[in-house]
């Protein structure tokens, strides 16, 4: 058979049919749609300089890409709404899966919603009209993902038996203290600043490098889990991420022709690098390890396999011709895909009430298994964690607060500047190297050198309001509440520091506790130790 | 050996699955279900539409109606926000209202755009099969199908472009996704003109599927001298999102868009045995439609008819922008006239002046009805059109 589909393929090639129009015989005319003109110039211009004959890979007409998104829409919205629901899908899942699923989902949503711009940005940049339609499929694409990922949230919403979190989690990370570092890498890391920039940020690091782990590591934890849906959507989303990988390998190939271009390249591909890298290694890491009942392979062997030898190795290999060499804070990287998401698991356990989801302390068995791939791990954290437990971790009666216990013995939790994550520089194990610097009579913290050079080069870039300074003075069972994470009843939290049916927290509880929010920086003077 | 561990699958292993299940809540733990209660519904119950996308962005709190508070935490080189409020002059007190009444989002969108391809494919088979392209007339399809018709992809593929910083400058999340699929849209219609022609080039001897005698039309020729001006202009020297989106689809595809499309290749085309090209341009025309009634939702709906504080002040500025777009429209359309000049058939009441009249006269009365009329715009209507007739 596949022979005679060549003979006629090769056929066709000869003499087309006079019948039918093929795609591809549509597209090679692209390049030709275009024309100059005096103001033909991009609203965000570029200090790289794009190739106008830049080609594009995949080269897919608007009726073409629909054809075979369609395709992918009806297989993956037919398992859902017929298989997996008659199968009582969402009510199969291990609680801990669940739950870590509202963030998983809602903070990819908000990348997939940032490379919507960022995309639209490179669609302007642009002046080939081949890369210019590529750009333009993958602006599509994101939407798809925006509504993809917000579809897991949905689905979860109508059919997983702790619906609260997935239903708002819109609204209840705007207090969430790790959602302003999803806004920095995820979100206005691919839209805000020079396009090819954005680009190097979206698809050469953001999906290029972490997609991989992101979201097939993901759907394989997910399975081990009892979850079928996110596989179902998350592979869905994957089988779009090569275009996007080709995407940004374009707009290399597109600009490295310019010896110019050399002078920002390798500073740009660094920066991104570690922005990105921030955030997506220690919160997948967590989401993986802490968000399971079933574990699967070491967040730091897979994130060594996807980003370490894949991409910053056989990836970033191609474009070593280019003279592109891999980032110079791979190493520091490295060291944080070992205790990174075990050092920001810390700070969410201490400040569960602000995540919107119900946590659950790690068990003798997870507390083993995470001894066992990461030695160490019992020393460090293992016994914050029992001693936790013991003080009443998960007991609404006991008035404990993870946060306050940090604060009382000298653990101050601060915000990361550049990266708008928060770090304790006294507990964390990953590559933190803290400073504390002074500008124009504020005051900032950088955990390590890479975000604080970012922030010297460019400070403007990162002028905003902490999570510390912005809730400064509101008691927390208030700003819960303001936010929208209660439950129906009006009282009880949908956050939770344990994942039973009983026992749970509400609005008082957290009033007992009597916590108005503080700003470090003005009440810790942390000095470094020697 | 090493060890090997076997992969479990949690919902299909028995063993794993009865251990999850004993962790299960016999009872749900929350009865409320309902997606984004805090949103505003478009409709007496949350749509999908709304569910998969509405809030769905990360803004600031200077957005009205934004969820975020405080603000973006990376900014352009010289700390100008993502999304920022200065990119339009249009104010709403709240800019995650907008709905698309077609309520596109990406499912039903390409699902739609699947279905028109797909009939798109039967329809050119059956086409030519059945020798349709026998009934054309072939000065129509050399001297019009050739170059004019080529010369308007390169109209439609500007306005496609002029979307791309609109999408990225879209203030809420339903209005980049109709932005967005407004611009696919007008990208889908410059490459179905194309797929038309390279199917002509099949079918006619001779026939250039290649757009460079378009080109040279759509750079050279007086008669889309104009709309090339318009174009360029909205695409390259427009800066303020909302006008451009206003500029684009409730003014100039509105009346030298639906003419062009409507009035000249759907109508024209059928005299000269062309059964072909209405069938691609109905696409297009289905496109402008959907653009028209988001567009109406945005700029009437949302922007005026519930906007508490600043329909006023919107009002004026749509006001201003149709004074400043309106003419060059008129003067587009004026230019394209002298198509009529040269075709190879004419028809009474069809190509002639009065037929040409009648067509004018429509397609500025529908943009009356639609966008004028609405909007409180005041203009010499007669005086317009015998202004556009001066080029007949």
């Amino acid at each position: 058979m596949a022979g005679s589909n060549t003979a006629v393929k090769e056929a066709l090639k000869t003499h087309p049919a006079p019948s039918s129009v093929s795609s591809q015989e549509v597209h090679k005319w692209l390049q030709d749609f275009t024309w100059e003109f005096k103001s033909n110039r991009t609203k965000y211009p570029t200090k790289y300089n794009m190739d106008n004959n830049t080609r594009e890979q995949f080269k897919l007409t608007a009726k073409e890409y629909a054809r075979m998104e369609s395709v992918k829409e009806e297989r993956q919205y037919g398992t859902l709404l017929d298989g997996l629901s008659r199968l009582d899908a969402g009510n199969k899942i291990a609680p801990q899966w669940g739950e870590i699923m509202k963030l998983v989902a809602n903070f990819l949503e908000t990348g997939e919603y940032g490379a919507i711009s960022g995309s639209a940005l490179l669609w302007d940049s642009a002046q080939s009209p081949e890369q210019k339609n590529g750009y333009l499929a993958q602006v599509i694409d994101e939407v798809r993902h925006v509504n993809q990922t917000a579809y897991v949230n949905y689905y979860f919403g109508k059919h997983y038996y702790d619906p609260a979190g997935h239903t708002n989690m819109r609204q209840l990370r705007a207090i969430n203290p790790l959602y302003p570092g999803v806004k920095r890498s995820f979100g206005e890391g691919f839209l805000a600043g020079d396009p090819v920039e954005s680009s190097i940020n979206l698809q050469l690091v953001g999906e290029a490098c972490f997609t991989n782990p992101l979201i097939v590591s993901i759907t394989e934890w997910a399975a081990a889990n009892g979850d079928e849906i996110t596989p179902t959507v998350f592979l869905s989303i994957e089988t779009d991420e090569l275009r996007h990988m080709a995407n940004g390998y374009q707009t290399i190939v597109s600009i490295v022709n310019d010896p110019e271009a050399m002078k920002y390249l390798q500073t740009d591909l660094d920066n991104a690098f570690w922005t990105q890298h921030k955030f997506l290694t220690p919160f997948i890491g967590a989401a993986l390890e802490y968000g399971s009942k079933y574990k699967v392979e070491p967040w730091a062997k897979s994130w060594n396999r996807w980003v370490y030898e894949d991409w910053a190795g056989i990836w970033l290999g191609r474009l070593a011709q280019f003279g592109i060499k891999s980032p110079a804070c791979l190493g520091d990287a490295k060291q944080d895909a070992v205790w990174g998401h075990h050092d920001l698991m810390l700070l969410a356990y201490a400040l569960w009430p602000l995540t919107g989801i119900r946590v659950s302390l790690p068990s003798t068995e997870d507390m083993a298994w995470f001894e066992r791939h990461y030695p160490g791990w019992y020393d460090h954290y293992g016994k914050i964690y029992e001693e936790w437990k013991a003080l009443g971790f998960e007991d609404p009666n006991s008035g404990f607060l993870g946060a306050i216990w940090m604060m009382q013995n000298g653990h101050g939790i601060f915000v990361d500047h550049t990266s708008s994550l928060p770090f304790c520089p006294t507990l964390a194990k990953s590559a933190v190297r803290p400073s504390f610097l002074e500008s124009n009579g504020k005051r900032y913290a950088f955990s390590e050198p890479h975000g604080e050079r970012m922030w010297l080069q460019e400070p403007e870039r990162y002028e905003f309001v902490n999570f510390f300074e912005q809730f400064e003075g509101r008691e927390l069972s208030e700003l819960i509440k303001s936010a929208g994470g209660v439950r129906s009843d009006g009282k009880t939290l949908m956050a939770q520091p344990h994942v039973n049916t009983t026992g749970l927290w509400t609005l008082d509880d957290i009033k007992n506790i009597n916590l108005t929010i503080p700003d470090p920086m003005k009440i810790l003077n942390w000095q470094p130790t020697h | 050996m090493s060890q090997m561990q076997t992969f479990v699958r949690g919902f299909a292993d028995p063993q794993r699955q009865a251990e999850i299940q004993a962790l299960v809540p016999s009872e749900p733990l929350e009865s409320k279900r309902d997606h984004i209660p805090f949103a505003k519904r478009g409709w007496r119950r949350l749509t999908e539409y709304e569910a998969v996308m509405l809030h769905a962005q990360n803004s600031l709190d200077a957005v009205p109606g934004s969820q975020e508070i405080g603000e973006s935490v990376q900014k352009w080189p010289g700390g100008r926000a993502a999304f920022t409020i200065e990119s339009t002059a249009l104010i709403s007190s709240n800019w995650f209202h907008f709905r698309d009444p077609a309520r596109r989002w990406f499912m039903p969108y390409v699902k739609a755009k699947n279905e028109e391809g797909s009939t798109t494919e039967r329809f050119l088979k059956a086409w030519v099969e059945n020798g349709d392209y026998r009934m054309l007339n072939e000065d129509w399809v050399y001297k019009v199908l050739g170059p004019t018709y080529s010369a308007f992809i390169f109209n439609e593929y500007g306005l496609f472009n002029a979307h791309s910083s609109t999408v990225h400058t879209g203030l809420s999340d339903l209005i980049k996704t109709y932005i967005a699929l407004s611009g696919f849209d007008k990208n889908d219609a410059a490459q179905m003109i194309q797929t038309e022609r390279v199917l002509l080039a099949k079918n006619f001897a001779g026939f250039d599927p290649s757009l460079a005698d378009g080109k040279a039309q759509w750079m050279t020729s007086p008669t889309w001298a104009p709309a090339r001006s318009f174009v360029e202009t909205v695409w390259g020297d427009t800066y303020d999102w909302c006008e451009q989106l206003w500029a684009i689809h409730c003014v100039y595809d509105e009346i030298f868009g639906q003419f062009v499309r409507r009035e000249f290749f759907q109508r024209v085309a059928s005299i000269h045995g062309d059964t072909l090209t209405p069938w691609i341009q109905s696409q297009a025309n289905l496109y402008h439609q959907q653009a028209v009634d988001a567009s109406k939702a945005l700029f009437f709906k949302m922007l005026q008819d519930e906007e508490p504080v600043y329909s006023v002040h919107n009002k004026r500025y749509l006001l201003a922008w149709t004074d400043r777009w309106l003419p060059r429209t008129g003067a587009a359309l004026k230019a394209f006239l002298a198509v009529y000049r040269d075709l190879p058939v004419t028809l009474e009441g069809v190509t002639d002046r009065a037929g040409v009249q009648a067509s004018v006269e429509r397609v500025v009365d529908d943009w009356v009805t639609r966008f004028a009329g609405p909007l409180g715009y005041r203009f010499d209507r007669e005086a317009f059109i015998t202004d556009i007739m001066s080029g007949y």
